[in-house]
């Protein structure tokens, strides 16, 4: 993917929710455009309906209406097996509260969506630990999740959303449940990875994160209330 | 006593006759006293098809209460394995996987248990005066423990499906949501 082509383009997007019968407006007909290689950190108090336009971009929300393409594809229009497809081969995701599988390994925990993608075994494994030492982690794959440091789990975390080589890392808040030291090695690990060619896109509170992005979007009731460009993109970033 | 009879003749007949000889004396066929037996342990085996049933029925309520709750105490776990494009049936596989396991260990400690127990009744009950030597109140038969195996798995698998059902129809969104604010 080369730089300045739009991973994901939103048209007049709009997410309402029915609260006590009446129609409530999370994201209010909101346009963004988002070029491959790109880091956007997505900022703005909290019920400014930052983390519903990160499950809408995410796939993982339908909005009520407007047009929302990823690598071309109208996400919004999609089945739920069609979505669930996209998702795992398409999106790759960063939760606040790293989520991973208690009972496998770190590296079992970023193979899984390769096996559920049906990639074969020596692959996967060749990738999960290649993604392991990539996040740091390569001497710990045989560890369980209890075994690893909240910041050892992000980063788990993280090579769990790389392992099918998405076009778009979303991350909700992804230093939200770290200590401040841990915080910064996160947003160095996200930095990093910009670099290398992923698309990014963050919603967090963080001041740290949203300052190292490249891109910062203010969001104020459902809308865009500024959208800023600190850093241009790279001219030729090596893919990640 | 018992008076054996030469083949053919009138079991029945031979029988009032010795009552009517004796008043004291009561006489029953070999088949009849099968069937008075048979009758008498008919109220066992009522007795023991309730007992299973509500044996039964109690682990199907339990297994599905332990899924349900070991899905709740993961829903966050699994709205983010929806999020990342793990496919419904393999949750649906997962959560039905997880009651049939329960279901089976359940069963083969169960299947145990009753044999040690069983055996251990035999053993006192056997001993009462006046029994034949020889005679069971308890006896293992393999089809009967096959089919209560069948019957274990089949509600072991039915003991899934509302879990199971829930753990797929859930919003991913909204779970997300509502993890992130707990």
């Amino acid at each position: 993917m080369t730089p300045s082509h739009p991973v994901l383009s939103a048209r007049d997007l709009r997410r309402a929710y029915l609260v006590a019968g009446a129609p409530v407006e999370a994201v209010r007909g909101l346009s963004l455009e988002v070029q491959a290689g790109e880091w956007v950190a997505i900022v703005g108090p909290s019920g400014c309906g930052k983390s519903t336009l990160l499950n809408l971009l995410g796939a993982i929300d339908r909005p009520t209406s407007g047009q929302l393409l990823i690598r071309g594809r109208d996400v919004a229009r999609m089945g739920d097996v069609e979505a669930t497809r996209f998702r795992l081969t398409g999106i790759g995701f960063v939760f606040q509260r790293f989520y991973l599988m208690p009972t496998l390994s770190a590296a079992e925990n970023v193979e899984l969506p390769m096996a559920e993608a049906k990639v074969p075994r020596a692959v996967r494994e060749a990738r999960a630990r290649e993604l392991l030492t990539y996040v740091g982690l390569g001497g710990r794959t045989d560890h369980r999740p209890f075994q690893l440091s909240g910041g050892e789990q992000q980063r788990v975390a993280v090579a769990r959303a790389l392992a099918n080589r998405p076009a778009l890392l979303l991350a909700d808040e992804p230093t939200g449940e770290l200590d401040a030291r841990t915080g910064e090695e996160m947003i160095a690990l996200f930095d990093r990875l910009n670099r290398d060619g992923t698309t990014i896109v963050t919603v967090t509170h963080d001041e740290e994160l949203a300052q190292a992005a490249r891109r910062v979007i203010h969001m104020r009731d459902g809308v865009i209330v500024d959208d800023q460009v600190r850093r241009p993109l790279d001219p030729a970033p090596r893919s990640a | 006593m018992l008076v054996a009879t030469r083949p053919g003749a009138a079991v029945e007949r031979v029988g009032r006759r010795i009552e009517a000889s004796d008043t004291r004396v009561s006489a029953l066929s070999t088949e009849a006293a099968l069937r008075f037996v048979d009758e008498r342990l008919s109220y066992f085996r009522q007795l023991a098809f309730i007992l299973a049933s509500v044996s039964l029925l109690t682990g199907f309520l339990l297994v599905t209460t332990l899924v349900t709750v070991s899905v709740n105490e993961r829903i966050g776990e699994i709205a983010v394995m929806r999020a990342i494009g793990i496919a419904r049936e393999r949750i649906v596989l997962q959560v039905m996987l997880e009651g049939l396991v329960l279901s089976v260990i359940g069963a083969v400690l169960g299947l145990g248990l009753g044999l040690v127990t069983a055996q251990w009744l035999n053993g006192i009950l056997s001993a009462f005066p006046g029994l034949p030597a020889a005679f069971d109140f308890f006896r293992f038969e393999p089809s009967a423990a096959v089919r209560s195996l069948g019957l274990i798995i089949g509600c072991g698998i039915g003991a899934g499906l509302w879990p199971a059902w829930r753990a797929t129809t859930l919003s991913i969104a909204q779970t997300l949501r509502e993890e992130a604010v707990a």
